[in-house]
C-alpha cells in the first residue's frame, strides 16, 4: 500500500493496514511502537491537543491487551476503529489549531513507518 | 460545544444535576473528556449517535487499568464512577478522566456511488452525540431518545444531483414525505441507505454499504411521495442518503424514531 499523503487518508487506510499487520502477526507490536512513539508528542499540559492523547492512550490500552502473534479476528476491528478515529482527530485539530503542523506531520510520518504496511 | 470542550469542572461547582456532553461530531475522531466522578450515564434524548463508548480508570482492569463500556439509547449505566484523575492509564501515563466517543462510525468523506466529483454536490447533518453525566444517581431515567425530525424545503445547488446525507443511527423507523413544488420542473428523489466502512475515500470502489431504499425516480410538479423505512423490512444504517436533482421548492419531512412502529 502507498503512503498516505494526509491523516484522513491514513484514517482511511487504518483498517486495510492494520489487516496486513494482523496477517503478518504484527499487529501488536506495531500499534505498540506507534503509541510508544508519539506519547509524548502531545504534552498533557496542552489541552488542546488531549483528544490525541487521550486516543493515544485508548489504542496504547488496546494494545496492551491483544496476545503476541495473531489475536482473534474479533480483536482487530476495535484497534482498528481507534486508529481511524486518532487520524481523523488530529486532521481536525490540526487545521483548527488544536496541535501543529509540525506534530500533525510527525504523527503522519510515524504512521506511514509503523503502521503502512509496504 | 465541539473543541474546546465544555468544562465538567463548572457544572459541579455550581452544584448542576448533570453535565450535557451535546455537540456535533467536529470529525468522526471527536473523544470527550470528563475530570468529575457521575452517578449514572445516559444517552441524551437529541443524540443521532446511537451507541456511544466511555471509558474509565478501574485498578482491576488491567493491563491498562481502563475499563469499556458502551451506553445505547436502550441502555443507560445507572451506578457511580469515579474519575481517578491522580491515577494514571497504562502504558500512557495519561490521568484517569471518563472518556466519551461515538462508537458508530461517521465518515464525512463519504460519496455516494455514481458521485460525480465536479458536477454533484453533497452535504452531511453531522450526527450530534449527547451523552449525559449525571452529578448523581437519579431516581430514574427516562426513554433515550426523541423521535427526531428533519426539515428542508430548498437546496444550494444549481447543476448536476444533490445528495444529503442524514444520521439514521440506530433508528428503527423513518417516515419520509417529499413533494415538489417546483412548477416547471419535475425532481428526481431517490434513497439510499448508507452503512459506513473505515475505507479509502476516492478509491474506485470503496467499502461502504448501500442499499437502495427508493430507486431514484422522477417526481412531477405539485406530487407527494411518502416513503415508510422500517427496520424489519429495509434494515438499519448508519445514514439514509437523499439525492435531488432540483433546488426546489421541494418541502422534505423526515421523522425518525427508535420505536418499531
Amino acid at each position: 500500500m502507498t503512503a498516505a499523503p494526509t491523516l484522513e487518508a491514513a484514517a482511511g487506510q487504518a483498517f486495510d493496514n492494520l489487516a496486513a499487520r494482523y496477517a503478518a502477526g504484527q499487529l501488536k507490536t506495531q500499534v505498540t511502537i506507534f503509541c510508544d512513539t508519539n506519547n509524548g508528542l502531545f504534552a498533557q499540559a496542552t489541552e488542546s491537543s488531549h483528544p490525541v492523547s487521550n486516543w493515544i492512550a485508548v489504542l496504547a490500552v488496546l494494545a496492551t491487551r491483544l496476545p503476541t502473534g495473531t489475536p482473534p479476528l474479533a480483536d482487530l476491528t476495535p484497534v482498528a476503529q481507534a486508529l481511524y478515529r486518532l487520524c481523523w482527530i488530529a486532521a481536525f485539530l490540526r487545521d483548527s489549531g488544536g496541535i501543529t503542523g509540525s506534530q500533525a506531520a510527525t504523527l503522519l510520518a510515524s504512521y506511514n513507518t509503523v503502521i503502512g504496511f509496504p | 460545544m465541539a473543541y474546546p470542550q465544555l468544562n465538567p469542572d463548572q457544572y459541579a461547582v455550581n452544584t448542576y444535576g448533570f453535565i450535557p456532553f451535546s455537540t456535533p461530531l467536529s470529525s468522526p475522531g471527536d473523544i470527550y473528556e470528563s475530570p468529575q466522578s457521575g452517578g449514572a450515564f445516559a444517552v441524551g434524548p437529541n443524540s443521532d449517535i446511537a451507541n456511544v463508548r466511555m471509558a474509565y480508570f478501574d485498578d482491576q482492569a488491567t493491563p491498562g487499568f481502563m475499563q469499556f463500556v458502551t451506553l445505547s439509547p436502550r441502555r443507560a449505566l445507572v451506578g457511580t464512577v469515579n474519575a481517578r484523575n491522580e491515577a494514571s492509564y497504562a502504558p500512557s501515563a495519561r490521568p484517569g478522566k471518563i472518556l466519551f466517543w461515538a462508537e458508530d462510525i461517521y465518515d464525512p468523506n463519504y460519496r455516494p456511488t455514481g458521485f460525480v466529483a465536479n458536477t454533484d454536490h453533497i452535504e452531511f447533518i453531522a450526527p450530534v452525540i449527547e451523552v449525559y453525566e449525571y452529578l448523581k444517581m437519579p431516581t430514574s431515567l427516562g426513554p433515550a431518545r426523541i423521535d427526531k425530525e428533519f426539515v428542508f424545503q430548498n437546496y444550494n445547488f444549481n447543476a448536476g444531483v444533490f445528495y444529503l446525507v442524514v444520521p439514521y443511527y440506530g433508528r428503527k423507523y423513518c417516515y419520509v414525505n417529499f413533494t415538489n413544488r417546483n412548477q416547471t420542473t419535475p425532481n428526481t428523489m431517490g434513497i439510499v441507505g448508507v452503512n459506513y466502512a473505515i475505507t479509502q475515500d476516492g478509491s474506485a470502489h470503496p467499502y461502504h454499504q448501500e442499499t437502495t431504499i427508493r430507486v431514484a425516480a422522477a417526481v412531477n410538479s405539485n406530487i407527494g411521495v411518502t416513503q415508510i423505512i422500517r427496520a424489519s423490512a429495509n434494515g438499519m444504517f448508519d445514514a439514509l442518503v437523499f439525492s435531488l436533482t432540483n433546488a426546489g421548492p421541494a418541502p422534505l419531512r423526515i421523522t425518525m424514531s427508535d420505536d418499531p412502529l
